[in-house]
């Protein structure tokens, strides 16, 4: 499982740079990778992650 | 969401029947993702983004005309700017002209003049997109697989009845006037019956509600031994419970399933005892706080269900740390919801909203530091790990049946004991389009016209619907507080990420 911290991000990030100007935008978190249910509960702390109506 | 082993069972959502026009069109307060009115306050920032005087985007690359990502949330962080792409879940860095234009974006067409090279480059970052809003809300929302005729909770409500007397339970304010109080294994098992009888997930939750469930220990474990003989014994239960009974009868039950179990409590004593009192007035705080010992003990790890309101919201993060530190598994911060035609007595955010979203946030970095979820993040949590948005705001709309005394039925365990939306089991048909479950079929975030127009509907685990209509009248619209403390949720999971801390709570290493 990645945190993904933008001290992780390396040739990925893109800059988009405007004549004249610095980047005007910069991936600093990459888009998350997609985990299992298994994964998600590890990550969140939870044994069941389903909605909230209620708790 | 899916269980293990439905894959052949999946099938492509079609929303599109649910789209509104393009929600670009704007209405309320211009802030992206913020459905309160246009004079609303809190997301008015200074800076407006002015298109340069230049050509209109590349046509020899095919752009044609391009449209703001309409799931790009801007997010400020002391003097950064941020675009938070809920779709595909990453963050920009974005300069203060890019914020301002997202701001005012909503998914709207990006101004003509935009020079080709840079038009590529926001292509390519996915800042913007070729689609218009509509178009882009559908793609994120239709790519979603899920079972949508599927049956996933089931509520019995096992009495109207409890030991203690909370003003604010929705449950015990008696407003559907019912002249039964106690659910009967037989009619408990009407509601097993139509239930099971319909498509449902072998991880169904049957959810043992009141009342005080754990007044009727011989229901439960008698509706648990029907479900697993007659239908299904992967089926999770879960109980919320007030904590205060845990004698041998109820610890054997609790011992011979394994029930997901969640107390609820208001805190240290000073907030627990405002509210939750017995029949005498007498405190129940002690009882509580041993019956959450006593369900340890025997191995639970309950979750804790902490009610907010004037009672305790001053003193929020000094409540949530007492509570935390009884070790529970998770905390979830109940805001109050409204009762027609009753005074609770519990007084909501309606005066100082943003000082309530402030207490919820000192609570979750509360939760954080002790590695214990808060569960209405964990739900925002959910979408943001999984990839998978949600399109219902809450499970009523679609995947829940809630039976109550006397064979009641309908899809929302509160608005059952409200005695609405609802109907005797024998006239139960789920797809009856005159039934209490018809009008919540085209309940969505594709049918609001708030959370199709907002940016962080990709990741946001909806709101109480039962709320939403005690309050506005229609099932329709998420609350404007619900918005503010959803949108106050994603700047805090932006500011976790960009700092580089786990996005969940798990304790790492």
């Amino acid at each position: 499982m990645t945190t993904n911290a933008s001290e992780e991000l390396g040739p990925a990030t893109v800059a988009t740079a405007v004549p004249g100007h610095g980047p005007d935008a910069e991936v600093v978190v990459p888009a998350a990778e997609k985990l299992s249910r298994d994964e998600i509960r590890e990550v969140v702390g939870a044994k069941n992650v389903m909605g909230t109506c209620s708790g | 969401m899916l269980a293990a082993g439905q894959e052949g069972r999946t099938m492509k959502l079609d929303i599109s029947h649910l789209l509104l026009a393009d929600p670009a069109a704007g209405w309320g307060c211009s802030a992206a993702g913020c459905g309160a009115p246009a004079d609303h306050e809190s997301h008015q920032q200074p800076a407006r983004y002015t298109p340069p005087a230049r050509a209109h985007a590349d046509p020899q690359d095919g752009a044609g005309m391009l449209h703001w990502n309409l799931f790009a949330y801007p997010v400020a962080i002391d003097s950064r700017r941020y675009a938070f792409l809920t779709d595909v879940r990453s963050v920009l860095a974005v300069d203060e002209a890019t914020f301002g234009a997202l701001q005012e974006a909503r998914g709207g067409p990006v101004p003509d003049g935009i020079p080709a090279d840079r038009a590529k480059r926001l292509l390519e970052l996915g800042l913007v997109r070729r689609e218009p809003a509509r178009r882009q809300f559908e793609a994120v929302f239709s790519h979603q697989k899920q079972a949508p005729q599927e049956n996933k909770l089931l509520h019995l409500i096992t009495s109207y009845t409890c030991n203690l007397t909370c003003s604010y339970c929705f449950m015990l304010a008696d407003l559907g006037k019912h002249g039964k109080k106690l659910l009967s294994f037989e009619d408990a098992k009407k509601g097993i019956d139509l239930y099971f009888q319909a498509p449902y997930a072998p991880d169904s939750v049957i959810h043992f509600y009141g009342g005080e469930p754990l007044l009727h220990p011989q229901l439960i474990d008698d509706s648990l031994t029907y479900i697993h003989q007659h239908y299904c014994d992967t089926a999770l239960p879960k109980i919320i419970t007030n904590g205060t009974l845990h004698g041998p009868r109820v610890l054997d039950l609790l011992r011979k399933y394994n029930f997901d179990l969640s107390v609820s409590m208001d805190g240290d004593r000073q907030a627990h005892d405002v509210f939750r009192v017995d029949h005498r007035g007498k405190s129940t705080f002690a009882k509580t706080v041993a019956g959450i010992r006593a369900f340890q003990e025997i191995g639970y790890e309950p979750k804790v269900l902490i009610t907010v309101g004037e009672h305790n919201i001053r003193r929020l993060p000094e409540v949530v740390s007492f509570v935390l530190g009884l070790r529970p598994h998770a905390i979830a911060l109940n805001f109050p919801r409204e009762l027609p035609e009753a005074d609770t007595g519990l007084d909501g955010e309606a005066a100082d909203a943003g000082f309530w979203v402030e207490q919820y946030e000192r609570c979750l970095e509360l939760c954080f530091e002790q590695h214990i979820p808060e569960l209405y993040f964990a739900d925002m949590l959910f979408a943001y790990l999984s990839g998978e948005p949600v399109l219902s705001p809450c499970a009523a709309c679609g995947s829940q049946v809630s039976v109550g005394p006397g064979a009641q039925v309908g899809p929302c365990q509160a608005f059952v004991a409200a005695g609405m939306f609802s109907q005797p089991a024998e006239q139960y048909e789920q797809q009856d389009p005159g039934g209490p479950f018809a009008p919540w079929r085209n309940v969505s975030k594709a049918t609001s016209q708030k959370c199709s127009s907002c940016p962080i509907s990709a990741i946001c685990g909806g709101d109480c619907s039962f709320d939403r209509y005690n309050r506005t009248g229609s099932l329709m619209e998420p609350l404007p507080f619900h918005c503010d403390l959803r949108l106050r949720m994603a700047d805090h999971l932006v500011r976790r990420l960009v700092a580089g801390q786990p996005a969940g709570f798990a304790a790492i290493g």
